[in-house]
């Protein structure tokens, strides 16, 4: 029963920050909810595996983003074959950060892949080799994805990935 | 409008992190508690490929460890007399054998395709009468479902139904059936958005027509369903897998009136055919061996007690006979028969129980399992024994059913419905490896 306390310590000591992270992939509280919940009992069930290569914060955060874009995927396809009516949410909190409201509305606009990618770049603060392992993509996706996301949300990208575009 | 900087949109992700609302309950809970959903859907999806499946898988190596049985089979006796030459010098007289079902029952055993024409795959699901025998029939997609009739009289299939999948509902599948003298009845498990687990449950006129859904169940514990009944009266009963059994009428309107009511003193059960219960789940659920200590009349109210010897185990009864399994003084396994109340028992050589098939088929026949091997007990077969037998309690007879694989192991079904189909069957495989047609028996052509 020892990895059972282990994996309860787990969740409590890391629960909070992770439940952060779903909040910014998913952008609502009831999906984030989900999210970490499913991501969690994944990991409980993974433990005795996860826990000998010591990075149990990777695997579920990981699976967080994985999971995320399945879900997504999965409902857009019920939605476009069953005209399934899109839940409305309210973003309590996020409403008093007058500046970047409207960055994060268009942000839940953005295809779930394409908001992965920049939750895991500028909240993550991960490499885009780093982001491209997580999916499991190629690098270039990554920054092809990253690019489409950042000109529709009009984000004006540094000098260097300006010149890089320009070649 | 202004263009943003990566700067501000780092710091929107930071904001609205930290401003995420606080999840309502304590996550450690709500994980267990999600695990523990997720263990009994696991467990319960074992149960309902165990039971409704082209069902066992039995190796060698199985066998061996559960107490070694001398065997012959006349065919491969009478094919290969090297078998013979294989047997232990002395012989040991008590070696069994067991002739094919299309022997012993020739007009209960029949072929017919394991497809439809249009490439729908059958699967049987329970006896209409001695000649018809019900049959799914779901596209190579899984979303349609037509519900047809074999005739064995003329070699024909009839379509008498079909039915819609719902386009929005994921994880579609049906699981379980029952049919009564007006109506066909099934249900089907579906995940909605996010994993909702939901229960449908589907009525037919048994004649034809279209089928109607009857009612949708999400929540736990009524969503999760052991078995279904329809009892005859226009109502549909279900127990679910933690217990108790519940019903409802098949016609009405979809609104309180019509909610599943608790039948009262069923807290515990679990329904096996209608009007009969016990208080073992499905399939044994997750521990096979407890005998089952009562039967109930779910109408009347009458609880009948379970003597069973205390070495029995697994032992499954319907309102008059019990099978169950015990360990001799010899070290051998074998399957017992015998009353509710311990009289008339029986003991079958080379054969045990199969607690997930859930006992008895019309509290006559017994599913019983071969116990392969030599005498030595080292699990090396000298022959290739039967997958299973039927044990008709009434006469006696044991005809042996299931398709055997080469090198030991094979593979049956039991028809879908939920009340123990007295439909068995097993795949005809071509010469290409293929399934091509099913062997079926059906017990209720079975005098």
């Amino acid at each position: 029963m020892e990895q059972a306390a282990e994996f309860d310590e787990f969740v409590r000591v890391r629960g909070a920050a992770l439940y952060r992270y779903a909040f910014v992939l998913t952008g609502n509280a009831d999906d984030a909810a989900d999210l970490v919940q499913e991501a969690l009992a994944r990991l409980g069930d993974a433990w005795h595996r996860v826990r000998r290569k010591d990075d149990p914060e990777g695997y579920v955060r990981t699976c967080m983003v994985r999971l995320h874009i399945s879900w997504w995927r999965r409902r857009r396809r019920e939605h476009l074959s069953a005209s399934v009516p899109e839940e409305g949410y309210t973003d309590a909190g996020v409403d008093r950060v007058d500046a970047d409201i409207g960055l994060w509305r268009e942000l839940a606009e953005l295809p779930a892949r394409q908001r992965a990618v920049l939750v895991l770049r500028y909240y993550e603060d991960l490499s885009d080799g780093e982001i491209a392992a997580i999916l499991g993509i190629s690098t270039g996706t990554v920054r092809s994805q990253a690019a489409r996301a950042l000109e529709k949300l009009r984000i004006r990208r540094g000098g260097a990935a300006l010149e890089a575009e320009k070649v | 409008m202004a263009e943003r900087t990566e700067e501000q949109l780092a710091r929107a992700l930071k904001a609205a992190a930290n401003l995420a609302p606080e999840p309502a309950a304590d996550l450690a809970l709500l994980v267990a508690a999600r695990r523990r959903r997720r263990r009994r859907r696991r467990r319960r999806m074992q149960v309902l490929l165990a039971v409704t499946g082209v069902v066992a898988v039995i190796g060698t190596a199985m066998t061996a460890a559960r107490g070694a049985f001398h065997f012959r089979h006349p065919d491969v006796v009478a094919a290969d007399p090297q078998v013979n030459a294989a047997r232990p010098p002395d012989g040991t007289a008590d070696a069994v054998s067991f002739a094919p079902a299309r022997q012993v029952w020739p007009d209960a055993v029949f072929r017919m395709p394991a497809k439809a024409r249009d490439g729908f795959a059958y699967r049987p699901v329970t006896a209409l009468g001695p000649t018809e025998v019900l049959l799914s029939a779901e596209s190579p997609t899984g979303h349609h479902l037509r519900l047809e009739v074999y005739d064995t009289t003329t070699g024909t299939t009839r379509v008498i139904a079909k039915a819609i999948v719902p386009a929005a509902m994921l994880k579609y599948h049906v699981q379980g059936w029952d049919v009564d003298e007006r109506h066909i009845a099934w249900y089907a498990t579906a995940e909605r958005r996010f994993g909702e687990e939901v229960t449908l449950f589907w009525a037919v006129p048994r004649e034809g027509g279209t089928a109607r859904l009857v009612r949708a169940v999400s929540g736990e514990p009524a969503a999760q369903v052991d078995r279904i009944a329809l009892t005859g009266d226009g109502r549909l009963a279900y127990s679910t897998v933690t217990g108790g059994v519940y019903t409802m009428p098949l016609d009405g309107p979809p609104d309180r009136s019509t909610d599943p009511a608790p039948v009262p003193g069923a807290e515990d059960l679990y329904l096996q055919q209608w009007p009969w219960a016990g208080d073992r789940p499905a399939g044994g659920g997750t521990d096979p061996d407890p005998n089952q200590g009562v039967v109930v009349n779910l109408e009347t109210g009458e609880r009948r007690p379970v003597r069973a010897a205390t070495d029995v185990r697994a032992m499954r009864c319907g309102p008059t006979w019990c099978v169950g399994e015990r360990r001799g003084d010899d070290g051998l396994m074998r399957a017992v028969v015998q009353r509710l109340d311990g009289t008339q028992r029986r003991e079958l050589d080379g054969l045990r129980a199969y607690p997930a098939l859930d006992g008895l088929i019309d509290d006559r026949f017994a599913v019983l399992s071969v116990t392969g091997g030599d005498a030595a007990g080292t699990g090396i077969e000298v022959a290739s024994p039967p997958v299973a037998v039927v044990h008709d309690i009434g006469t006696g007879v044991t005809a042996a059913v299931g398709a055997t694989e080469e090198g030991g192991g094979g593979s049956f079904g039991r028809g879908a419905s939920s009340t123990p189909s007295p439909v068995l069957y097993w795949n005809v495989t071509g010469r290409s490896g293929k399934l091509e047609e099913y062997w079926v028996l059906n017990l209720a052509a079975v005098r």
